[in-house]
This record gives structure tokens, sequence and C-alpha cells, in this order.
């Protein structure tokens, strides 16, 4: 439930990440679905972490810091998963912002009722 | 003539290979082609609005709220449309082919809202005009953001048995996450569905609306909109036409000029 709702995943005992807005939605499937979000991170003792979204290069990276705010434009073509790493590759925390959009193109018959 | 001569060029670009789906334009130059190839599915969309309107039809309400019913559905092959946008409110059909670059479909739609004193309490005098039933096919071709749509539809419910020509041309831009677009139109409408709907019987001629009798001709439309997700359920729409109607249209009794212009904006619900 927490992976889809797209709240923090606490990896690290002390380490919280969020990310806000959690959900992209985009008209129909297929678009890609353009983002600003503020990603938030904060920890009992001073770490060097980077964020990444799924793409390897980091999005930013702190040196020895208890916490940060740090606000990122993209256009997502799918859910994404943000992550915070330590210098030693390690997965602190994370989470996803959802990918949705209005239009499917195919529904199942179940959720049509009136017609 | 200069907006079907872009036409004929565009056709050109439709060789091209392009995504798989089709329905009325208005609503694919908005939501994307729709996939007829595919088993049951559809959406209902219940929205709310606000439209203000240059109509010149004697004594009508420039600003209008709107309350919109419509929804798309689909069995197999088998559509049913229903777009207060479109010309053709109400529309059931089948997708006879469905390839890469053109769709053809084969429709009934009750097209034309008719007219009726729900425009003007001045209009009470008259008969009411209400839609058709029309008949007819229609193709669609589709090349990246572009679509161009051809309509031929005749009267098979006997109410004024003329018959329709629309083509229409469709582009769309995706800027951040609005959806634009625009649409130029060109709807050829014969004597009898003009007369049927503009022209004055003697049976209902008046004074104040002496008998006309009106011809055919054809209806040029130009319209921007935007589409914008809100959420998974609500989309905001917004809306400007300009319409430019057969110059002979202003002679009617009921008819103050042969141009106007609308501009809408509505908040659907998408269940």
């Amino acid at each position: 439930l927490l992976l889809l709702s797209g709240w923090q995943l606490p990896i690290a005992a002390d380490t919280q990440m969020t990310i806000n807005p959690q959900r992209c939605v985009t008209l129909r499937e297929g678009q890609p679905c353009y983002i600003r979000m503020k990603l938030s991170w904060n920890t009992s003792e001073p770490l060097t972490v980077c964020a990444y979204s799924d793409a390897e290069k980091p999005l930013a990276c702190w040196n020895k810091s208890r916490g940060a705010v740090l606000t990122i434009e993209q256009q997502l073509l799918e859910t994404t998963r943000f992550t915070l790493r330590s210098e030693a590759g390690d997965e602190l925390a994370s989470a996803d912002v959802v990918f949705a959009w209005v239009y499917k193109s195919r529904r199942s018959r179940r959720r049509w009722r009136l017609f | 003539v200069i907006r079907l001569g872009g036409y004929a060029c565009l056709l050109l670009l439709f060789i091209a290979a392009a995504p798989s789906h089709a329905a009325d334009i208005s609503r694919d130059v908005r939501e994307g082609r729709q996939d007829e190839s595919i088993g049951s599915g559809g959406y209902l969309e219940l929205g709310i609005g606000i439209e203000y309107g240059t109509l010149p039809v004697v004594g009508a309400d420039d600003i209008s709220l709107l309350i919109e019913v419509g929804g798309h559905y689909r069995i197999r092959r088998f559509f049913l449309d229903a777009l207060a946008e479109s010309y053709n409110q109400i529309q059931f059909g089948f997708n006879a082919y469905s390839g890469k670059t053109w769709s053809f479909d084969l429709l009934a739609a009750a097209s034309e809202r008719g007219i009726d004193s729900d425009f003007s309490d001045e209009l009470e005098s008259l008969n009411a005009r209400p839609a058709g039933l029309n008949g007819g096919v229609r193709t669609t071709g589709y090349a990246g953001p572009y679509i161009l749509q051809f309509e031929l539809l005749r009267d098979i419910s006997n109410t004024h048995d003329g018959f329709v020509f629309t083509s229409v041309l469709g582009r769309q831009w995706l800027v951040r996450n609005w959806n634009l677009h625009m649409l130029l139109g060109a709807r050829y409408q014969s004597d009898k569905v003009i007369d049927y709907l503009f022209g004055v019987d003697l049976d209902e001629a008046s004074d104040r609306f002496p008998a006309y009798e009106a011809e055919g001709g054809t209806t040029f439309v130009t319209e921007v909109g935007v589409t914008y997700p809100v959420s998974e359920d609500w989309v905001f729409r917004g809306t400007g036409r300009f319409w430019a109607l057969p110059d002979q249209l202003a002679d009617s009794p009921f008819i103050t000029d042969d141009d106007y212009i609308s501009l809408t904006a509505t908040m659907t619900f998408v269940y």
C-alpha cells in the first residue's frame, strides 16, 4: 500500500524521504507526464548521499548533511522510483511517483454500469 | 478554398505510419485515437461548464450554463459515442477498417442540434426543428499530431432528406501536461438541410418571420482548444470557436449575422 501511494519507504532505520506530489496524471496513455515535485529527506546523523531517479545519474548529492529539500522537474513515461543512496551505493530510502492517465485505452466491462 | 487545398497537401503526410485507433475528430483531437481493434470498453463523461457565444439567432442569450453528458463505449468494432462538442451529438457505428494510418466507419448519427425555442423565446411562433437521424460513412487519417476526417451523412429519418459532407483537419500539441489542439473544418449542407434549419415555411410565416427558402452552403469552423487532466477523474476543457456561416444565411428572418464566436470552459468527470 505504501508503494502504491508513493509514500516514503524507510530502508535505513532513521532515514526518511518524501516526494510531493506523489502522482503524475496525463490525459491519455503513452503521453509523457510533466511533473514538478519536491523531494525532501532527513536523517539523525550527517550523511553523504545522492538522490536518484530510475536513471543512474544522480539528481543531486549532499555532503555530510542531515537533510535537504530538492525541487525536481521531470517528464515521466512510467511510474518512477526515486531513491536516496549512500556513498557506497546502499539504498537508504525510496519513494515512487505513480504515473496515471485519464482516458484508458481498455477498461474492463465490469466498470461500465450505465449503458 | 485555401483550407481544402491545405488538406490535399497534407494527404501526402498520411502515407507515414501512425498509431492505431478512431472516433469523432472532436474527441480524438483531445483524447487521442480510440483503439477499436481491442475488446469492449469505454467511459462516461459528466460535465458542467459555461459558454459565452454570439449566436446569431434572434433573442439568443450570450451566456449559457452547460450540463453535458457524454461518453464513448465500444463492443468489439461497434461503438456508441456521445459528445456535446461534436456536430454528431450521438453516434452509433461500426468500424469497418482500422489500419495504421486510416480508419473507416459506418455511422448512424443524431447530428445537427436543431433549432427551437430553447435558443430564444422569440422563436416560439416557429415550428421546432428537431435533429434528424443521419446515416453515412466516415474516414479518418492519422499522421503524428495530425488528424484528417471526412464524413458524408444523409438523412435516414425523413426529417429533411438532405445530406452533409464534412472535412476537418486537426492538429495536437502537448505543452507540459496541457493538450492543445486546433481544428479547421468545412461542412457543406445541402439545400434541404439548410432550408429545414433556417428556412421559414408558409405555414409558420408571420410579419415577424416572413417566409424564407434557404439554399445549401458551406460553413467553415476554426476551433482552438485546451484539455488538462486535473486528476485521474477530472478534465478541464477550454474551447474557442469561430464559425463562418454561408453568407445567405443572414437573410433568414431569425438569423442576425453570418458568423459568430463561442468560448467554452467545462470541468468533466470521467468514469
